[in-house]
């Protein structure tokens, strides 16, 4: 095809171009309060909600996975951008991430060393890790189908940053349910299931948003 | 402004693409082709004018089909330099080399000097065959045979929304399959 009958194709094509921030926010934000329903609904949210967000310490396990995924969902939308490779919104998801594992890291040492692993491991460490899991599937998988009309040149890092947004806002949604208060417990499970969602998510976009 | 009173601002014309305005954007990508087509004969290091050409083309169809990416406050230039870069940095990784692209030093590029265009290499009806039947025939009515819409329209029995639909659809095919064939 000659450039210039390529030229006279695009130009007909007067599809109207459609910005991809609204339909992300959109689409993923719908699937996220689908899957959330539906795992509120089995589980069930536990009985002193309002008790444990009042709580400082409980508090961070909304607190922490929101820090990371407003900035990572930010992240992945500015990473549509073709000039766009370095986004701060995954620098300050990443500090926050330091932070937790540095206070992981105190509480372990802290704590007489028998009683380390009995409180880590609480008594649904499996089910809070599927949950956050597949809670975080649709919202991750429909934030990616819009990503992928998105121009990103760095496509591992915007799927790492929407899996680091669907996984943090899948930790919210569990926590609703999760009465496992001990930071040993929630730093460590919440902090493997969104590092899983976050992995999921950068080898998927590697894959699905080059262009 | 050029001699007849057109804007020749590449932000401007993608503007009033955007708002609808189809001579505007026929003229902004007539604008970039010759741009486009220095820079990446610049940066080739030796590939040869239908290597080049391919990736203009690419340029060319990423720059149309990824334009909601497009911040409309911002120049479109710096936008369309990296989507040329990216492009060529994956023509290149493709042939199995690596290289570093600058993108700092893509405007101080000239524009190639007028000529005959190119053809590429691969050529377009085999390219066009591999489409679906009625995005292939669509094609080649539009763009080889240079019919008008209304006549495309009528000839493959589509209506003038659904042959909207139908060149929007063709046109990512065709990006993808070109993309599929390169790697």
């Amino acid at each position: 095809m000659r450039t210039d009958d390529l030229i006279q194709l695009l130009a007909r094509d007067d599809t109207p171009p459609r910005p991809l921030s609204p339909r992300l926010l959109l689409q993923s934000g719908a699937a996220l309060a689908l899957m959330g329903a539906v795992a509120l609904a089995i589980l069930g949210p536990r009985a002193d909600l309002g008790q444990a967000m009042a709580d400082p310490v409980t508090r961070m396990k909304w607190l922490l996975p929101l820090a990371v995924a407003i900035p990572a969902l930010i992240a992945a939308m500015r990473l549509t951008r073709p000039q766009t490779r370095r986004a701060p919104g995954l620098m300050l998801a990443g500090l926050v991430a330091v932070g937790a594992v540095l206070w992981l890291l105190a509480t372990i040492l802290v704590t007489p060393s028998q009683a380390v692993w009995p409180r880590m491991r609480g008594s649904s460490a499996l089910i809070c890790l599927s949950a956050v899991t597949l809670i975080s599937i649709l919202p991750l998988a429909a934030g990616l189908r819009i990503l992928r009309d998105g121009a990103s040149t760095a496509p591992m890092r915007s799927g790492a940053a929407m899996g680091l947004a669907a996984g943090g806002l899948a930790t919210l949604v569990y926590a609703m349910h999760c009465t496992e208060d001990a930071p040993l417990f929630f730093l460590t499970w919440y902090g493997l299931a969104i590092g899983m969602v976050t992995t999921a998510g950068a080898l998927a976009g590697r894959w699905l948003l080059r262009w | 402004m050029n001699e007849n009173g057109e804007p020749q601002d590449w932000s401007v014309l993608m503007r009033a693409a955007n708002a609808g305005d189809q001579a505007a954007y026929a003229r902004l990508l007539s604008l970039m082709a010759p741009v486009l087509r220095g820079i990446v004969r610049a940066r080739a290091g030796g590939m040869d004018a239908d290597w080049c050409e391919d990736v203009v083309q690419e340029t060319m169809l990423a720059i149309h089909l990824k334009r909601a990416t497009w911040d409309a406050g911002k120049p479109l230039r710096p936008w369309a330099y990296a989507i040329a870069r990216h492009k060529l940095v994956d023509a290149f990784r493709r042939r199995g080399r690596a290289i570093h692209v600058p993108v700092e030093d893509f405007a101080e590029v000239l524009a190639a000097a007028p000529g005959p265009d190119p053809t590429e290499h691969r050529d377009a009806a085999r390219l066009i065959d591999r489409l679906p039947d009625r995005d292939a025939a669509l094609m080649r009515c539009l763009a080889l045979e240079g019919r008008d819409n209304d006549e495309c329209g009528a000839r493959l029995g589509l209506s003038a929304g659904a042959l909207r639909v139908a060149l929007h659809r063709a046109v990512q095919r065709l990006a993808r399959l070109r993309q599929e064939d390169g790697s």
